[in-house]
């Protein structure tokens, strides 16, 4: 639909920011403090099991087959803890690092606590095989029918695998995201499983107080995130908010802006550049969130995503009747104002990516002058939010460049008839400032990273370029 | 993690870890345990004493038996004194009682020629099937001539306290 016409009521800008490098050591600081504590609870648990005479035990191969199991066991349950801190979708690790930079970590750890944990099984096994001079076969049944705890030890282990074999890329693309949902969720049920074991015949646990207060307080610790984060909080939100749908709106030939009305929408918080985990609540949809980012600064009339049509779940939105309802998990995301150090900010996008990027041009504290927009469209006539950017543009004194056209040289991000020039020429032209600006670049990941390739040619520092890696 | 935080965190936490090991290493006497006073061959000194207490530290109540008079008599070439024990007779010793998390030990140990040749349970509660291993522990013993064997699976609690009656009872031989 052509907006170009109709003029939109523009939410104020933010009134101030806080600039400078200060502000990004601080950063750093704080990430490295938590990152010193998570690290310190590995050291911790193996200090522990040295401490209570650990080192006096690798004198026969019992002994070392014991150490190999205690301490595999001790290090593998605290980074699974860990590893399940990372998805309960916490504040504290969002504004820290962003919802992507969290969710990588928590996909890397997966095999080797796997790994670990397995070294844990084997070791044990093998040593009261060997103790009681059974078979490897005959000890697992052993272990599983008669001695306590540990059929749901085991278990709990093989839960372990399931969920890491279906969550390899290679199997991800295999199962649809409900089955791969499903099984993934066993995994709570695999740490739950385990938990007996380690307090009833656990050696580093039971009877000694200070690990005992360690264990029972990180596993608290990280149930009670888990618990309120990912499930209490978002629910109450959305029961007080009690969002739906109060139009739909065409904005190219494919995207449509959805935008949601409820109770109290100062209470959803959020920033320009953030997203959200979108659910329709009806029979077939509720159990299936989307990530969208919002396309408008937040505000209190509205919620306004902008989404592009790609796939089956993205069709059916366009189709969303007026009246129903919507959940919403978030804000998530630290594309956003507050990650900017300098005075002179660029925006860049690319097609779908235009949502966060428009948002943000409306609620950036800035002067005329001061950020300039670059939007890479197929044509000109049907890109979405055009009109409202050249009306932020022309509102707020900000440069937009429009670069519509096909594709030319692969490596390039710029269309066709820009490829006279390298890339970097190119865009110092359109922004002079762009090396001492933060740059916000939002698009699909390979034009992000050839526009990353560019501005590192143009020398803006690493720490001033903000781009949100989509990790689902 | 900036580099310098890694270099820095990496090094504390190796310290850390070398500390809590030397700090938790026990003191190395307390490995010598019954076959040093099994062999003491020849002389009736006053070393076999400071052995036996060593090995009843972690019991506290073996120190009670009056340690002097039995040391003397367990040399392998017998002075046939009429006393306690002797090359080719059998003696026993009863462990005091230990009590555990699941139950209650007390064994009877006997020797003969500083072997162990037999164990016999006094008193032996565990709960949850565990009493299951009582009778393994007792092969592994004489099998072992001590209590230098391993653990047995989902009953470390039994075994502790099995090996901790068996030490007390060998500390009184």
């Amino acid at each position: 639909m052509n907006q170009t016409a109709t003029q939109v009521t523009l939410t104020p800008p933010n009134q101030r920011v806080r600039l400078g490098i200060k502000k990004w050591d601080q950063l750093k600081r704080s990430q490295d403090l938590l990152e010193t504590l998570a690290w310190g609870t590995v050291v911790l648990v193996v200090s522990m099991f040295f401490l209570y005479g650990g080192a006096a035990k690798f004198g026969n191969l019992n002994d070392i087959l014991s150490s190999i199991s205690r301490l595999t066991a001790l290090v593998g349950t605290d980074l699974l803890l860990i590893h399940t801190l990372l998805v309960a979708r916490v504040p504290w690790l969002d504004k820290l690092y962003g919802h992507d930079k969290v969710t990588i970590a928590h996909k890397k750890l997966g095999k080797p606590i796997l790994y670990i944990i397995t070294a844990h099984f084997l070791a044990s096994l093998i040593q009261f095989a060997i103790a009681d001079g059974v078979s490897l076969i005959s000890e697992l049944w052993t272990l599983v029918t008669s001695v306590e705890d540990m059929w749901s030890a085991t278990l709990s282990w093989v839960l372990m695998i399931v969920v890491v074999i279906t969550s390899i890329n290679a199997a991800r693309k295999k199962l649809s995201y409900e089955a791969w949902y499903v099984i993934h969720l066993l995994g709570y049920a695999s740490i739950l499983l385990a938990v007996p074991h380690q307090f009833t015949t656990g050696s580093d646990i039971a009877g000694r107080p200070l690990p005992t207060l360690f264990w029972v307080s990180l596993y608290l610790f990280v149930a009670g995130n888990v618990i309120w984060y990912r499930v209490l909080a978002p629910l109450l939100l959305n029961l007080k908010l009690d969002l739906r749908v109060s139009q739909v709106v065409r904005e190219s030939s494919d995207t449509v802006s959805i935008y949601l009305t409820g109770r109290g929408l100062e209470k959803l918080g959020g920033q320009a550049g953030q997203f959200y985990m979108l659910r329709i609540m009806n029979a077939k949809n509720w159990a299936k969130p989307h990530p969208f980012s919002i396309s408008a600064a937040p505000n209190d009339r509205f919620v306004r995503f902008t989404i592009g049509d790609r796939g089956d779940f993205t069709s059916e939105l366009a189709d969303l009747q007026v009246g129903t309802r919507i959940f919403l998990e978030g804000p998530y995301g630290v594309f956003t104002e507050e990650r900017r150090t300098r005075e002179k900010v660029t925006l860049i996008c690319a097609g779908v990516g235009a949502p966060p990027i428009r948002a943000l041009a409306e609620s950036l504290a800035a002067r005329p002058g001061d950020v300039t927009i670059i939007y890479r469209v197929r044509s000109y006539e049907d890109a979405a939010l055009m009109g409202e950017l050249e009306q932020i543009a022309r509102q707020r004194g900000f440069r937009l460049h429009v670069l519509a056209g096909k594709r030319g040289v692969a490596t390039s991000w710029l269309p066709a008839q820009f490829n006279d020039l390298p890339d970097q020429a190119r865009l110092i032209d359109m922004a002079p400032h762009v090396s001492e600006s933060d740059v916000y670049i939002c698009g699909p990941s390979p034009w992000t990273k050839s526009v990353e390739k560019t501005l590192a040619r143009v020398g803006t520092p690493a720490n001033q370029i903000h781009a949100e890696e989509f990790a689902w | 993690m900036r580099s310098a935080t890694k270099t820095f965190v990496g090094l504390a936490g190796i310290g850390v870890v070398i500390a809590a090991a030397r700090a938790g290493m026990p003191i190395p006497t307390a490995v010598a345990t019954e076959p040093v006073t099994d062999s003491t061959s020849s002389t009736t000194t006053s070393t076999p004493t400071p052995t036996a207490t060593e090995t009843s530290t972690p019991t506290p109540t073996a120190t009670a038996t009056p340690k002097p008079t039995t040391t003397t008599t367990k040399k392998s070439t017998s002075t046939g004194s009429s006393g306690s024990s002797g090359t080719t007779t059998a003696t026993s010793q009863t462990s005091s009682t230990v009590s555990y998390k699941y139950g209650v030990v007390q064994v009877k140990v006997t020797k003969k020629s500083g072997k162990i040749t037999a164990v016999s349970l006094i008193q032996g509660t565990a709960t949850k099937g565990r009493s299951a291993a009582f009778p393994s522990l007792i092969q592994a013993t004489i099998d072992n001539n001590g209590t230098s064997f391993g653990n047995l699976s989902g009953a470390t609690y039994t075994v502790d306290a099995f090996k901790e009656a068996v030490k007390n009872a060998l500390a009184k031989f």
